[in-house]
Formats: structure tokens, sequence, C-alpha cells
């Protein structure tokens, strides 16, 4: 095991002062007095220290020592529990999002933090960000008692959190979960009983306590996700006077994982013995006709860990290729096509190396470009005190979700394979790091809702979102970004190719809408991937050529020999890559939509069998 | 009692490229120097073992100091002290020593005074002593460790061969090595405060020196080592042994 974390950090310095008008969000009242868009290196660099020494060197503990499961318990290797309380304790983590402390940083700097600690430990950052979900979803519904008695803990790191959804029966379909609530003296107490599957930390030895948000549903409530309810159901019962005691709440075993081996996932059931409690939080479904707001409630924590999810693949998938190029710069090996008999070349010299090489430089720069922007959004949709700025805010945040959680999750597996590529042999070796990157990176188009139900939101929810005019007014973002610089010189190929990719954009969707006025109902969860990865395609082919045009200004005021150049020159390049090779897949798939192959629709089951 | 830490802003060193064997100094960003900052390590840590310690951050050079110092200040300076003019950039060690001096002449009921024991970019070492002779204070040099009992220091001095205990009655002078601590990273938290902390700024005149004063360090040569490779081919290891001696890599 040899992880390694090689990342760079000049892209977050691009995208937080100069990229996206930050000085924005810093003017907000949450930020405004404590610092400005010129202090973004001074919050960075000392986060890269903290994961490059700490939280990295513990990655190989996770690999080496898995979460195991020993006596009912859940054990971690030590370095886990060092390394959270450290960034727990002095704020890196879930205290950031404590509404009641002095100061925060805006979503869109901490996203930087994010993916910093999410690609140095891929395996322990879900501790930190389950804590800071679970304590949100608390701050956002509970009362004030339950948030004194557990908010404090929780921004501390005395105690992690978790969510609780899956069962062993249930996992997209959470409508079917049966897990229950059953009243008792106490209004708001229910005692809890049922079973969870693929839990990450229900139980682990970092923390003294861990506090749960499971889903259930109260005796008598309607059936599916309407008769839903959330619960704050601890590993410890905490008493009136603070003390604690078991909750019986009893972990079955870690699941033994292909990747993410020191993030403990495990089955857990609430209840054996009858004495699970648990508070609720929102409205009693007894005196509601029925209807829980548990899954409303998840939502709030459930889009936040959506866009986290694509983060920490996008994530992953940097730091697999910044190994890639470090070892294609010193990995010695051929001669140039162009030379044949001239000395042995390094094989970032080789045109297939340096292709795949920018092939992931530039779905990475796309991708932190799609993903810093929503983040933007985000802190805009929550600080902005202009109404209508708040709600446009928040239109683009809904788009842009499953576009993040998906389209990363989905390009992170072929880059990361062609980061194996270029190592050649030793990238399917433990012994190199981006093997590892491949094992981790494989769940997260699983979890947090499979990248099929984020393309199934897209062109069910997001698309006719009301009505459609927040889609609309997301497609007239690109159009108004062609309109405004498509005559900048040097750049003509990329707009047309923009141009012609969001026309055939507006074609894919009323092919669509035509399959749906003919009720050919099959044919959209038929095409909902593809659709959802050209509709990302379009926005980064925006994303990363206004980043190009920024950057080709740059170079024109700096000369090569400036210490910038590189990194500015590869912003063009990155573009003119994604612009002209990856950009021209949105036709495509709308010939494909077009064409309306059924095969899939008709083939018989039977032929599964061979 | 009063620390004063003086802190030189200049070229983050990471961030310098080699051309032509010439470091590109162009638009790199700047910080403080290493030592530097372990010397502010040294004075947070002498103020969380005494208490009521206020650690003074003191600085002169270009306008950029002014975010610069909000590294100082989140690493636990408690308040800044700026003396600022565009001609202090690259200024020479007599200059940059007097304002030093003056500076900290400005400030009350100063107690000690740390320094790096050279600059993280010129690496002269001279300012410190400079510094000293000029408000009369004793100096002690290549400090690795400082501890305070009332109005004396204790100071161990590393010297190439052994190391000294010294003590020196404060007010005094002392340069530290980077030995003395490993600079703190921040909290959020610490990170936050930093901005909202006081900053005293000054220029040139307020302290009674004169801007034409300043003499700029010129850099006639600058060259980062040539190294080339002999490109020597060999058929066998015989021939390889042969070739290794003759370049008197192993023995004969």
């Amino acid at each position: 095991m040899a992880f390694n974390w090689a990342y760079n950090t000049r892209d977050f310095e691009f995208i937080l002062q100069e990229w996206l008008p930050t000085e924005r969000i810093f003017a907000y009242e949450r930020f405004r007095d404590y610092y400005s868009k010129d202090d973004i290196k001074m919050i960075i660099d000392p986060v890269f220290k903290i994961a490059k020494e700490m939280i990295a060197p513990a990655n190989d503990d996770g690999e080496a020592q898995p979460a195991r499961f020993e006596n009912g318990k859940v054990i971690l290797p030590e370095s886990f529990a060092k390394i959270f309380h450290y960034i727990q304790e002095n704020g890196f983590g879930s205290s950031n999002f404590d509404e009641k402390a002095e100061g925060a940083l805006p979503l869109v700097v901490y996203a930087a933090i994010q993916e910093m600690l999410a690609s140095a430990n891929p395996g322990w950052a879900p501790y930190v960000a389950l804590t800071t979900g679970a304590a949100g979803l608390i701050q956002a519904f509970a009362d004030e008692k339950l948030k004194e008695i557990f908010l404090p803990k929780m921004f501390s790191g005395q105690w992690s959190g978790t969510m609780c959804l899956t069962e062993p029966t249930a996992g997209s379909d959470v409508g079917d979960i049966l897990t229950k609530a059953y009243p008792t003296e106490h209004p708001r107490i229910f005692k809890i009983k049922g079973s969870k599957q693929f839990i990450t930390g229900v139980e682990h030895d970092m923390c003294e306590n861990i506090v749960n948000m499971v889903l259930a549903r109260v005796e008598g409530a309607r059936p599916g996700t309407q008769g839903i309810s959330l619960f704050i159901v601890p590993k410890y019962w905490v008493n009136e006077d603070g003390s604690l005691e078991d909750n019986d709440i009893q972990a079955l075993g870690v699941e033994h994982k292909m990747g993410m081996k020191g993030s403990a996932t495990t089955a857990v059931t609430f209840g054996e013995n009858n004495n699970c409690r648990g508070w609720l939080l929102g409205v009693d479904p007894r005196e509601n006709d029925g209807k829980g707001e548990g899954m409303a409630q998840m939502f709030k924590m459930m889009n936040e860990a959506r866009a986290q999810t694509g983060h920490v693949a996008q994530a992953i998938t940097a730091n697999a290729y910044f190994n890639a190029a470090q070892y294609a710069k010193e990995r010695v090996q051929g001669r140039p096509i162009t030379n044949p008999k001239g000395d042995r070349v390094a094989i970032i010299n080789h045109e297939d190396i340096k292709r795949m090489l920018l092939n992931a430089k530039a779905h990475v720069e796309a991708m932190r470009g799609m993903i810093f922007q929503t983040y933007f959004y985000l802190d805009v949709r929550d600080n902005d005190p202009d109404e209508e700025a708040r709600t446009k805010a928040s239109d683009r945040v809904e788009v842009l979700t499953p576009l993040i959680k998906a389209y990363c999750s989905d390009e992170a597996w072929p880059i990361i394979a062609d980061c194996i590529q270029v190592y050649g042999g030793y990238g399917y070796c433990e012994d190199y790091p981006v093997a590892q990157a491949a094992r981790d990176v494989k769940v997260l188009s699983i979890w947090e809702g499979t990248n099929y139900i984020q393309s199934m939101d897209l062109i069910g929810r997001k698309w006719t979102m009301k009505k459609g005019a927040a889609f609309a007014a997301w497609l007239q973002d690109i159009r108004d970004f062609i309109k405004e610089n498509e005559n900048t010189p040097g750049f003509e190929r990329e707009f047309a190719n923009l141009e012609r990719a969001l026309n055939s954009y507006m074609e894919i969707q009323m092919t669509i809408g035509t399959y749906f006025g003919n009720k050919q109902y099959g044919m959209m969860p038929l095409y909902a991937r593809r659709i959802l990865t050209a509709t990302a395609q379009l926005y980064c082919g925006m994303v990363i050529l206004s980043q190009a045009l920024l950057a080709q200004k740059k170079l024109q005021e700096i000369g090569e020999d400036h210490f910038d150049y590189g990194f500015y020159a590869g912003k063009v390049a990155a573009a003119r890559y994604y612009l002209l090779n990856v950009v021209p897949n949105v036709w495509a798939a709308a010939e494909i939509v077009k064409t309306g192959d059924t095969s899939v629709l008709d083939v018989p089951i039977e032929a599964f069998e061979y | 009692m009063n620390i004063v830490v003086a802190m030189k802003q200049i070229p983050d060193l990471q961030q310098i490229r080699i051309s032509n064997r010439r470091p590109v100094l162009q638009d790199v960003p700047l910080t403080f120097g290493g030592i530097d900052k372990s010397a502010l390590e040294a004075a947070v840590v002498l103020k969380e073992s005494l208490g009521e310690v206020k650690v003074w951050v003191l600085s002169a050079g270009s306008e950029e100091l002014e975010d610069t110092v909000k590294e100082a200040l989140a690493a636990g300076g408690d308040e800044a002290y700026l003396v600022i003019d565009q001609s202090l950039a690259g200024a020479d060690s007599s200059i940059i020593a007097q304002v030093l001096a003056a500076g900290i002449k400005q400030l009350n009921d100063v107690d000690l005074i740390l320094f790096g024991e050279g600059s993280g970019d010129n690496y002269s070492g001279q300012v410190g002593a400079r510094v000293a002779r000029l408000l009369e204070l004793p100096l002690v040099s290549y400090a690795r460790d400082i501890k305070i009992d009332g109005d004396t220091a204790q100071v161990v001095r590393v010297l190439e061969d052994c190391e000294e205990v010294l003590e020196v009655k404060l007010p005094a002078v002392i340069t530290v090595l980077s030995d003395i601590g490993e600079p703190r990273i921040p909290s959020v938290t610490q990170i936050l405060k930093a901005g909202k902390k006081p900053k005293q700024t000054a220029e040139l005149d307020d302290l009674g020196i004169s801007a034409g004063q300043s003499n700029p360090v010129i850099t006639l040569s600058n060259l980062a080592p040539e190294s080339n490779r002999k490109r020597i081919v060999v058929k066998n290891p015989v021939e390889l042994v042969e070739k290794l001696k003759s370049e008197n890599l192993i023995g004969g």
C-alpha cells in the first residue's frame, strides 16, 4: 500500500480569487469583517499542510487495518480518531456549519477544504461529513432543548453522526422501509424497532456517542414515503442529567468492501430488546393525517450529501490524475515516434500518455468548476438579502446537484482507469496509488441515490420544476454566455461547438417530450443516464471555456518565464480539449435519443441467460 | 509583558520557478520567512506558559504586508505594527534595522524582541544584531530554547560544536533557530479572528526616516547550479567498473 497525496492547490486560488466573483459572498453579513478574497491562500495553505502531514499518512492505515468487527464493536485505525478530533476541534469540520458560532467560512471556500480532506483520505472523510450532515438536520428541525443536548458535542467532535436510510429490503425504494416507531408516554419520544444496512459510521470507537438520524414509520402512518418520519436515535440515550445509557442498538458486522476500507459500513438493528428510543423531529404523523416529514427533512441532508458525493469523486480523480502526471514525468520509456533513433524519453512525451493526462485534467477542472459554481450559488441562496437572487441561486442548485453527483462519480471511473493505464503494469499493483483510487471511487456512483436516480431526478423533476422555468433559466445562462463571448478571437471553434451542443440539447428535450406525449414512458429511464451525462457536458463546457477566456487574458499579460505560465496555458489547453473532444458527445447523444432504439426494452429476459 | 517578533515578507519559495538558471520572482506570492515563523511560534509558546503576554508582529515592507500579516496574526500574534513603504522592499539590512528599531521605540515597554537567525531570502543574519546595537540592548543569537523567569531569560544557544546556556536580563534581543519550534497550523477560529485583530501602520516619515536613505541590495548574479549528465554508455559490467574508477566514484 502506497497512498500518495500529490495535490496541487493552484486551481482553488484561480477559482476563488480570479474566476468566481467571491467578493459578493465575502460581503454578506455572515462573512464580512473577517476576511476578503485576498485571504484565500491563508485559508488553503494550512489545510494543505494538515492534509499532507496528518490526513494523508493515515490513509494507508485504513487500507492496512480496515474497519473490523469484534465482539459487537467496530474498531478503526487509531490514527483515524486522532485526525477526526484534530479536524473537528480546530474548526475545519462540522463546527463551520454552526449557525451560532462567531464567523464561518463560506461554503464556496469550505469546498476547497472539503476537497483536500476527502482526496487525502476518502475512507476517513465520511465520518466528518456525516457528523456535519446529522448536526445540520438537528440544527434545522429540532427544538432548542435537543439542539442544546446534541449540537455542541457534535460540532466539537466529541460525538459523531450518521444517517440511516437503507434497509436490507429497501434501498433505492426508501418508501418501503420497515423500521417502525411506536409511541411512548412522552409525545416526542418513540420506541424504534427495525434493521438498517450499509450505514457508515453507525458503530465505531472514535467518539463517546454516535448520533444516528433514522428514518422510520410511526405505527399507523401512511405507506410509502409520505408516512416516513425522522428520528434522533443516539447510540447512548442522553438522560436529563446528561448521563448516557445504552440505547439498544446492535451492530451486526462490517461489510468487506472493495474500497473505502477505513470507512465502517455496518448492518445494525434498533430495538432488538424493545428498548431503543428516538426523538421525533417535525410533525407527528398521528396529528397530520398519517403524513410524516421525514423524507423532506432528510432531503435537506441528502441534497448536500449528493453534492458532496460528486465532489469526493472529483477529488479522488484529481489525486489519481496528479499522481499519474507526476509518474509520467519521471518514468523513462520508449522513444518519440518523431525521433525513433533518439534517446529514450519520459513517457509524458508520448502522445497517448499526454492525451490521457489532458483528458483527466480537463475533466477534473471542468467538474471542479461546476462544483464550486454550485457552492457559490449555495452561499447566495443562504445569505443574499435579495429574495429574487436567493430564488435564482436556489433554482441553479436544484439543477446542478444531480449533475454533480452523477457526472463526477460516473466519469471518475474511466478517468482513473486511464490513470492506471499511464502507470502501465505498475498501475495495476497496489504498491502504487492509483489502484486504490479506482477501488475507493466506485461506490460514489451508488450511494446517496444511484446515478440512475439522479438521472430521473434531472429529467423527471428538474426539467419540469416551476413548469420548466427553472431549467429554462439555467439553459439561458449558457445561451447568454455564448452570446456575450462568441466573438473572442482564437476560440471560434470552441464556441461553435458549445452552441451546437446547446441546440442539440434542446432537441433531446423535445424528443423526450414527444416520447412522453406518445406515452412511451420506458424511453425516459432508458435514456436518462445518457441525457444526464450530456447535460453535465454542456454545462462543464461553458464552465471550462469561461475559465479559459480568463486564462487567455492572463497569458497575454505575462511572459513564458512567469511562474504561472504553465498553469494558465494548461487552463486554455484543457478547455480546448474539453470543447473539441468531450462536448461533441452532446450531439451524439441527441442523435441516439432521436433514433430511439428500443432494443433494451424489446430484448426478452431469457436473452440474458446466454 | 510585551514580546515583539520581527518578521520579513519574502517571496513564497515554493512558488519560485527556475528559468535559464535564474529564479523567476515576478508576481510570486508573498509570505513570511520560515525561521521568522518559528520565532513567532516561540513567542506564542512563551505567552501560553507565562500568560499576560502580548505578542506584537513587527514588519517593514511593501503594502502587501497588510494581507501577509494576517497569516502571523492567525498563528498567534496579538497585534501588528507595520511600517509600509514601497522603497523598503529589497532595502538593505542597515535601513531595515533602523526602521525596525524606530518602530520598536513606538511600542511601550517591550521586554523581548525575537528575530529569525536569518531571513528566508537573503539570509544575511544582520538585522537582529543591528537592532540590538541601535537600541543598546543585549543580544543572544542562535537560540534553540528560551525560558523566562521574571526579568531574566535563560537561553540555550547552539554553536557549531556545543551548546551554551546563557542568562540575559530583559529587555533583550534574541535571534532564534528554526529548531526552536515548528510553526503551528492555525485553527479556523484563529484564521477568522486574524482579520479583526488590531494593526497599526506607519510610514517612514512617521519614524523620522527619509525614504531616500533606502539602499536596495542589487543582485549581481543568482544562478542555479548546473548539472549535466555525462551520458556515458557502457557495454558490460567490466567497462562500467572501469568508467566508475576513472571518474573517481569507486576506489581503485
